[in-house]
Parts: C-alpha cells; sequence; structure tokens
C-alpha cells in the first residue's frame, strides 16, 4: 500500500497509524468521524489511532502512515506553523478533511482584527501550504463531510481502492469550493442535465432549484465555501465504472 | 521549592489549549487554564453581513454544539429586529438544543473513556453503547435540524421546515428504545467514575470551589442584560510572553468568577445543594442527558409542530438597540450580542460563550490540588476551544 | 463504423414485458401496490400541472400521482429530505438515466446525502429522448405545427415518437427537431434507455399499457410479486426484441445525433466534464478503433 513508506511491515498485527490533527477550524471534521456511530468502533478496531488531542493521551505526534487535518492555516500563528513542519515530516500522506482544510471554507471570510489576537488575520487552506503540498493527497469536500462519505473514504483507503480515492486526489489542486463552480463548470459549459444533487449536497442551503427553467440557482451570501455540490455533481467526475446496486 | 510550570496540549479535551502552574512541593498554589488556538474573528467577520446569515456562519464556530450558536445567534437577532417567533418553532429550538446536549455529554464521555475504562475491551463496548444514544440525537438534529452538524433549519424567524406529524412519531419511537440505554450508560459511567477515582486515589470532593453558579434556564435560555458582563484581557492578567499568545478573553459577571453548566443549572434551577468537586459534576453531566432526554419526549409529545414555524420578516433595526440571544448551551450559558442597522446589515457582534467563564472557574479549583492531576481536573469541566476562540 | 449495437442501446436485461393494467398507468398502479404491501415507503418522482413538471416525494400510496411528461426535473433535491428528515429507507425513484448518475455518485461516495446507500429499494428508469423546458416544448410545438398547444403526455408508438394535447391530438416529433430543442446536457447523454436502473419503462400510446425492461433481480421479482396478487388486473406479454424494433431505431436515430454532437465537442476540445476530461476522449477512441470489445463497460 502505497500510504505505508518505508515502513512496510508484514506482521499479522500489523495497523495502520491514523492522526487526527486541527488547525484553525471548528472540530465538526473530528466529529463527524464519531458520527459514523457503531461503525467508527469496527473501524477503530482495524487501524490504531496514533495521535489524537481529543481521544487519545498521547502528547508527542509519533511517524504516522496517514494523517488527517481538518482547518485552515492561520499564518500568523507560530503553533500552526511548527504543526504543518511536523505534518510534513512526520506523516506519509496527509488528508484535508473538509471545507476549511481543502478550499478555505468559511475561513474565507476570515478578516482578524477581534480581540485578544487582533493579528490573527490571515487564513489559507492546507492545500495552499508549499510545504505540505506534496505530502496531501486527498481532499475531502463538505462543511463537515458526511459521515457517510468519511466511512466509505476510510474504507476504499484501507483497501486502496483507486476508483473511488482518484476524485479525491483531483480535489487536493483544485480551488473551486462554492455554488460558482457549478455555474461555472457545469451550467455555463452546457453540462448541467438538472438532476438537483447538488442542491441536496450543500449542507447551507446555499442552492435551490428553480423548475422553470430546470437548473440549481445559487444564493452566494449562504455559501460556505465547502466545495460539496461541485463535487456531489454528476458531471464533475463519474464513478467509474458506474455502480449498480441492486 | 516553588517553580513555574507551562503545559501546552491538554489530552483528551477539545482543541489545543494551555496550562500555567506555579507549584510548590507538587502542590499549584497558582494556576491559569487559557487558550491557544487563534482567533478566527466571527465577531468581525459578521460585520456587514446581513443579519439573515448569522446563524448559519455562526454555526461554524463550534463543531461540537454547532446548534446552540445558531439558536443563540437567531435569538439575539429576533431580539434586536423585533421578530416574534412561532411558539412551536421557539419549542423545537429547545429540542434540538436539547438532543445536541445529550449528543456533547455523550461525547465528552467517549473522550473521557480512556481515563475512566483502562482496559480496552471494556472501553469499546462502552462507546458501542453511548453511539447508539448518539444515533438517536443525530437522528433528532437531522430529522429537525437539516443536517447533524451545522443544522441549517434554524433561521432567524424560526424553524425553516415544518415537523411531519409522522416523523415525530418516528423520533418518539426511538426516544423510547434508547432510553433504557442510555440509563445503563448512565450507571456504566458511574461505576468507572468511582474504580477511576479509587484507581486515582482522589477525595470525592477533589477540585472543590466555593464559587457563585450561573445560568439562566434549566433547559432552554432567557434573556439577561449583556451589561453585567465584563471581558477581561489577556493582556491584562498574563505577563509576557503569555499575553501575548493566550487567545482567549476571561468574562467576569457581575464582577465575579462564576461557574456555569449543569452544575449551575442544578444548583440555580432545582435548589441543589453542591459539594463542589469535580466527580459531582461529571454526574450531574450525565444526569442531564436523561433529564434532556425526557425533556425531549415531553416536548415533542405536547402538540403537533407540522405547522408554518417560520415568521419571514426581513430583521432590521436602528442600529443603536442591542439584541441578546442565550442559550444553555451544554456546557452553559451561551451569549450572542448583535446590533443590526436599517439596511438589516449586522453592525455589531459579541460572542460569550461558556467555556470562556469557565476558564476562570477551573483556574480557581486548579488552587490546592497536586500538579499531577490538574489535567483530570481540567477534563471534567468538558472545555470546549474552539466555542471559546471564536 | 458506428456499432450501435443492441446491447449498448438496451444494456442488459432480463427481459421485456408489455404490461397491460385494466385500472390505471400501471408504473403507477404497481408503486402504490408496491407501498401498500409496504415493500417501498416512498416514492420520488415527479407530478405534473399542465405542462409544469416538479418532482414530488410521495410517502402515501393514495398520493401517488405521477407526471405523464418526460418524468424529469430534479427529483435528486428531495433526496435529503426523504432520506435524512424522513428517515425513509426503501425508497422508489422513477427517473431518467441523469438522475440516477446523481443517485449513484451519492451512493458511492456518499457526498452529499447520508445514509443514500442503502436507503433506495427500486430505480425505476425512464426511457428518455431527451427533454425540454416548457418554453422549450412551446417553441418545439410552434416549429412543428405552427400553433401553441398544451402538452400533457410523451409516448413512444410503432409509427415514433409522440406529444398528446390535453385535447388527445397527437403530433409525431421527429429526432432531429426534437434534438435541436432539447437541453444541451440531453445532447450528449449515451444512456436514453437508463441502463442500470432495476426497470425501465417506456409510455406507450395507451397510456393504461407500458413495456417494463426488466433488467435486474429486484426489479423481476417486483413484477412477479405483483402478477401473483392482481392476477386479474394484469396482463403480461412477453415480447422479443423485433417487437420493440420501432423502440430501438428510435435510440439509434436519438444517440446517433448525441454522437455527432459529442465528437464536435470532443474535436473542437470545447468543455467536458471536469476532473476526468478523458471520459469523453476515451469514448472517441475506442468509437474509433475497435467493434468488439464491450463499449458500455469501457466508457462508463
Amino acid at each position: 500500500m502505497f500510504f505505508l513508506g518505508q515502513d512496510f511491515n508484514f506482521d499479522s498485527d500489523f495497523k495502520v497509524k491514523l492522526g487526527f490533527f486541527h488547525f484553525s477550524s471548528c472540530s465538526g471534521c473530528q466529529v463527524a468521524f464519531l458520527d459514523m456511530f457503531e461503525d467508527l468502533v469496527e473501524i477503530l478496531d482495524t487501524v490504531e489511532l496514533a495521535y489524537s488531542n481529543m481521544l487519545t493521551k498521547k502528547k508527542d505526534v509519533p511517524r504516522l502512515h496517514i494523517a488527517f487535518a481538518e482547518g485552515a492555516l492561520c499564518i500568523e500563528d507560530k503553533r500552526h506553523l511548527s504543526l504543518a513542519k511536523e505534518l510534513a515530516e512526520k506523516a506519509n500522506i496527509v488528508v484535508t478533511v473538509g471545507g476549511c482544510a481543502s478550499f478555505g471554507g468559511i475561513r474565507r471570510l476570515s478578516v482578524g482584527s477581534q480581540a485578544p489576537q487582533p493579528s490573527h488575520q490571515s487564513f489559507i487552506p492546507l492545500t495552499e501550504v508549499e510545504l505540505l503540498k506534496q505530502k496531501i493527497k486527498y481532499a475531502i469536500p463538505g462543511c463537515p463531510p458526511n459521515p457517510s462519505l468519511l466511512y466509505n473514504f476510510m474504507i476504499a483507503l484501507l483497501e486502496v481502492n483507486e476508483d473511488f480515492l482518484q476524485p479525491f486526489e483531483f480535489m487536493a489542486n483544485s480551488k473551486d469550493a462554492c455554488g460558482f463552480d457549478v455555474v461555472k463548470e457545469v451550467i455555463n459549459k452546457g453540462l448541467c442535465v438538472g438532476c438537483g444533487t447538488c442542491v441536496t449536497a450543500c449542507p447551507s442551503r446555499a442552492m435551490n432549484f428553480n423548475y422553470h427553467y430546470n437548473r440549481p440557482t445559487f444564493k452566494p451570501t449562504l455559501c460556505v465555501h465547502c466545495g460539496s455540490c461541485l463535487a456531489a455533481c454528476p458531471q464533475s467526475f463519474k464513478p467509474y465504472p458506474q455502480p449498480i446496486y441492486t | 521549592m516553588r517553580k513555574v510550570i507551562n503545559l501546552e496540549g491538554i489530552p483528551l479535551t477539545e482543541g489545543h489549549s494551555g496550562l500555567y502552574l506555579e507549584v510548590e512541593d507538587g502542590i499549584v498554589r497558582k494556576g491559569y487554564y487559557y487558550a491557544l488556538v487563534p482567533v478566527r474573528g466571527f465577531e468581525t467577520l459578521l460585520l456587514d453581513k446581513e443579519a439573515v446569515v448569522a446563524p448559519i456562519i455562526t454555526s461554524r464556530i463550534c463543531g461540537l454544539c454547532q446548534i446552540t450558536h445558531s439558536i443563540a445567534s437567531a435569538r439575539a437577532v429576533e431580539s434586536a429586529a423585533g421578530i416574534d417567533v412561532p411558539e412551536e418553532a421557539e419549542l423545537l429550538r429547545e429540542v434540538l438544543g436539547l438532543a445536541v446536549r445529550i449528543y456533547n455529554n455523550l461525547l465528552h464521555q467517549i473522550v473521557v473513556s480512556e481515563d475512566v475504562f483502562p482496559d480496552r475491551e471494556e472501553r469499546f463496548a462502552f462507546i458501542r453503547k453511548v453511539q447508539k444514544v448518539r444515533k438517536f440525537t443525530g437522528e433528532v438534529l437531522e430529522s429537525i435540524g437539516g443536517e447533524i452538524i451545522h443544522a441549517p433549519n434554524i433561521r432567524v424567524g424560526g424553524i425553516s421546515e415544518p415537523l411531519e406529524d409522522f416523523v415525530r412519531d418516528k423520533i418518539l419511537k426511538s426516544c423510547e428504545e434508547v432510553k433504557p440505554i442510555i440509563n445503563q450508560v448512565f450507571e456504566e459511567f458511574k461505576e468507572g467514575l468511582n474504580k477511576f477515582w479509587k484507581r486515582e486515589g482522589l477525595s470525592e470532593d477533589f477540585g472543590r470551589h466555593n464559587l457563585p453558579f450561573f445560568a439562566t434556564d434549566k433547559f432552554y435560555g432567557r434573556e439577561i442584560d449583556y451589561r453585567r458582563i465584563e471581558l477581561k484581557y489577556p493582556q491584562e492578567i498574563f505577563d509576557f510572553p503569555l499575553k501575548r499568545e493566550v487567545t482567549s478573553l476571561f468574562p467576569f459577571i457581575d464582577g465575579k468568577v462564576v461557574e456555569t453548566g449543569p452544575r449551575a443549572r442544578k444548583v440555580l434551577f432545582e435548589s441543589y445543594k453542591p459539594s463542589g468537586g469535580i466527580k459531582e459534576l461529571h454526574f450531574l453531566r450525565a444526569l442531564e442527558s436523561i433529564e434532556a432526554l425526557n425533556r425531549i419526549e415531553e416536548i415533542l409529545s405536547s402538540r403537533s409542530f407540522e405547522v408554518e414555524m417560520w415568521n419571514r420578516t426581513f430583521p432590521t433595526s436602528d442600529g443603536e438597540t442591542p439584541g441578546v440571544g442565550v442559550h444553555e448551551a451544554p456546557r452553559g450559558t451561551n451569549l450572542h450580542v448583535v446590533k443590526l442597522d436599517k439596511r438589516g446589515r449586522i453592525v455589531y457582534y459579541k460572542i460569550v460563550v461558556p467555556t470562556e467563564i469557565n476558564f476562570m472557574v477551573i483556574s480557581e479549583a486548579l488552587k490546592g490540588i497536586p500538579a499531577s492531576k490538574a489535567e483530570i481536573l481540567i477534563r471534567a469541566y468538558d472545555p470546549c476551544i474552539v466555542c471559546a476562540v471564536h | 463504423m458506428l456499432k450501435l449495437d443492441r446491447q449498448f442501446l438496451f444494456g442488459k436485461l432480463k427481459g421485456i414485458y408489455e404490461v397491460t393494467c385494466i385500472k390505471e398507468n400501471p408504473l403507477q398502479f404497481i408503486l402504490k401496490e408496491m407501498m401498500k404491501e409496504e415493500f417501498i415507503d416512498g416514492v420520488i418522482g415527479t407530478t405534473q400541472e399542465g405542462v409544469k413538471v416538479k418532482p414530488q416525494l410521495f410517502i402515501a400510496p393514495e398520493e401517488i400521482r405521477l407526471s405523464r411528461l418526460y418524468f424529469h426535473s430534479g427529483q435528486n433535491t428531495f433526496l435529503k429530505k426523504a432520506i435524512q428528515k424522513y428517515r425513509l429507507n426503501k425508497i422508489a425513484i422513477v427517473a431518467p438515466s441523469c438522475i440516477f448518475d446523481g443517485l449513484n455518485k451519492t451512493q458511492y461516495y456518499g457526498i452529499g446525502c447520508n445514509w443514500a446507500k442503502t436507503a433506495v429499494a427500486l430505480k425505476v428508469g425512464i426511457l428518455c429522448l431527451g427533454i425540454t423546458s416548457e418554453e422549450g416544448l412551446e417553441c418545439e410545438l410552434l416549429d412543428i405545427t405552427g400553433e401553441s398547444k398544451e402538452i400533457v403526455r410523451n409516448y413512444l408508438s410503432p409509427e415514433g415518437y409522440f406529444f398528446e394535447t390535453n385535447s388527445g391530438e397527437k403530433i409525431k416529433v421527429n429526432m432531429e427537431t426534437h434534438h435541436h430543442y432539447i437541453n444541451s446536457g440531453c445532447k450528449y447523454c449515451l444512456n436514453l434507455s437508463a441502463r442500470g436502473s432495476d426497470i425501465t419503462y417506456i409510455p406507450l400510446q395507451n397510456d393504461r399499457s407500458g413495456i417494463f425492461i426488466l433488467r435486474s433481480e429486484r426489479g423481476w421479482r417486483t413484477l412477479g410479486i405483483l402478477q401473483k396478487k392482481f392476477p386479474e388486473a394484469f396482463k403480461f406479454r412477453l415480447l422479443g426484441f423485433k417487437d420493440i424494433s420501432y423502440v430501438e431505431d428510435l435510440l439509434r436515430q436519438k444517440l446517433i445525433l448525441n454522437i455527432d454532437y459529442i465528437l464536435e465537442r470532443v474535436e473542437m476540445g470545447l468543455p467536458v466534464p471536469k476532473w476526468n476530461s478523458n471520459r469523453f476522449r476515451k469514448f472517441y477512441r475506442l468509437w474509433n478503433s475497435v467493434n468488439d470489445v464491450n463499449i458500455e463497460e469501457e466508457a462508463f
């Protein structure tokens, strides 16, 4: 498995080491992992949760196979910079979870100038940090990503299901994360079929549907830039080969 | 021998926080607990935005107790603009708030389970049960709020979608199903905690303090005069370098350090006599989950919610009148203050969250305990650092 | 060179039946009875007011009133309501293939809607030759007949593709004309017969009968159950490919138009779906080289 790097180990009780990190975020993405409810316990049984401030007692970051990171990086915060360095050093691959880490999300609106540390003014998604870029392999959209999505992703990652993972690899290099992208990439290009999947995907109800011309409409003020809409659109990428559930 | 300890990153708590301890012979003489995550600037980023987006944006302050910020901000805007909210909407908001209370209290139990259940099998069995109850709260949040995390249905003026009777019946049915489980979880947690206390050799009133309490309501939240709250800046409390690093404010209510949260609600609204220790706090929090579940059942079975619950008046005000929105969050009283102008834009926004209030309580309670047990004390308050630094 | 064989046009199937129901439209009747029997607990389909087609979530059997025109209008907007709010877990979805694309994706990845993977019990595909917007339909009619009419229905018959007005008048539509007026998204569709669904439904001239292409075990069982329960209400007629050669011809005509359109796009380097720009190119390559590979599986 590619994310194992050089630590490949043939022991039968070998477990993939995961870590959860959070930058400037609401912790919602990590909680979304917990919202897999009973399925979570099964997953935790098969992997080793090697680092998480919230769920483990470990103080130091060990060598990790996969690091899940949420939240945007605050340029003015020294702790974030050193955490980013540590991640680049210690993780084999990094997966950015959620809108903030992948595309900027709600942090795109932050302007700082608030007590008690008015200097915290600039926030960038982890995918824009050069140091981490080589390590970030996948980006998961959503605010927060659905537990279902996270579950499927985890399984695909552990099984190395390339078909499933490929689009998330594309998203790690994408900056598109709001309703305008559906307009720009799908509607403008004549690819929209009016299925309404983007409307269902929007976590803040910024996307609506017009039944007269059969296209989604977009209300920018409600948008939190999570990237769900374009990621959910069947015209952005398709599962290949198309799955059929019987 | 007196020495100063600076700890950073308290495991088994949410977010990145720090601890400053002055220790003499292993006993804490003076302590401070504070947050170290960057200020995201929710109070400034909301300025000049239309007030109707406030619940959506403020919900992103916290991923653990999202609804409480949506509710507080919606209520603040409604109060500033004088919008009447249908009674049913208020009741459903209360249900959502209570669902998130259970969801969070149980999340806290999962978080501290590594302390409480040292045996892996036992711990996983416990988590499995807890997750079953959390699944139920997830169902409530999804059906009524729209999503589990960051529910979009809470709008200024009410709740955007009616709750059909058959959905309500479904929820009530699953409510009935989880009741025995939540009681079982409570018993197991209590037992685990007793064992843990024995293992660590802690006294029954470990972490005791004599501070006053502060809460506005048992379940939902009542408006208070926000001028009673005075915020102290870290620059006033700490020396260099901490004053440039600490990112949380320290609210004092009527000039005093007060505790808010499950114990405060019990003391102020049920005349409970507190013993002051943190073991009690753990119990009361766990007990509150059961009470919240009963209250959810009571509200949902009291009437039909298959009605229009959204007053769609566009919020505007004069730019001067403050609107205060209060919600009793899982960790205590959460308060949002907003001022709107004539165009309906936000011109002032202030957020005071329970963890901020409790920072100073933790700092007080640290005095006199062994420094090695400081983390156990902090965990008992279930601090939510992301809320505190918004 | 273009090898539009049956396998490609119709996809894999288990059997083709012409189903006639004495009570009402067979598809509507089937869904109602399935819901009464609790095999399904909700239907996401479309309903219709005049020419206006709107998506609708039906949760009681007596509510079900499917549209008779197109069966397409943003059905997926109801996914979250059905699955997350109402917590239905045996939903039937009636839609053309493009809607299922979105649904399949949601099921496969889980982006957008929680628990979608296990919530869908039946997928009824509609054979679709392209849909128009309301205004598009108006213009198309003016183009064909020169007058404005209210269309309530579309269907296939051995004579071709037809629209029916509210006064019962039947208007034959030629594929080229139709191709001009349909949504541009429909012009690159290559799955007109909704491959991958459980049942594909083709409306016929008589509203009380329709062609059912059964594709999966689930679709097969659905019809089996109802046939057993209402032996007198249903009439089944097993069809062979030669009985539906007119459907095949129409599909072929339309597909050739679509393929022309796609090839033009690819040759011009016009935008194709993002993040997988070789989807069409792969198709193009396959199209121009081999005849014998299973194109359906390779290209999609």
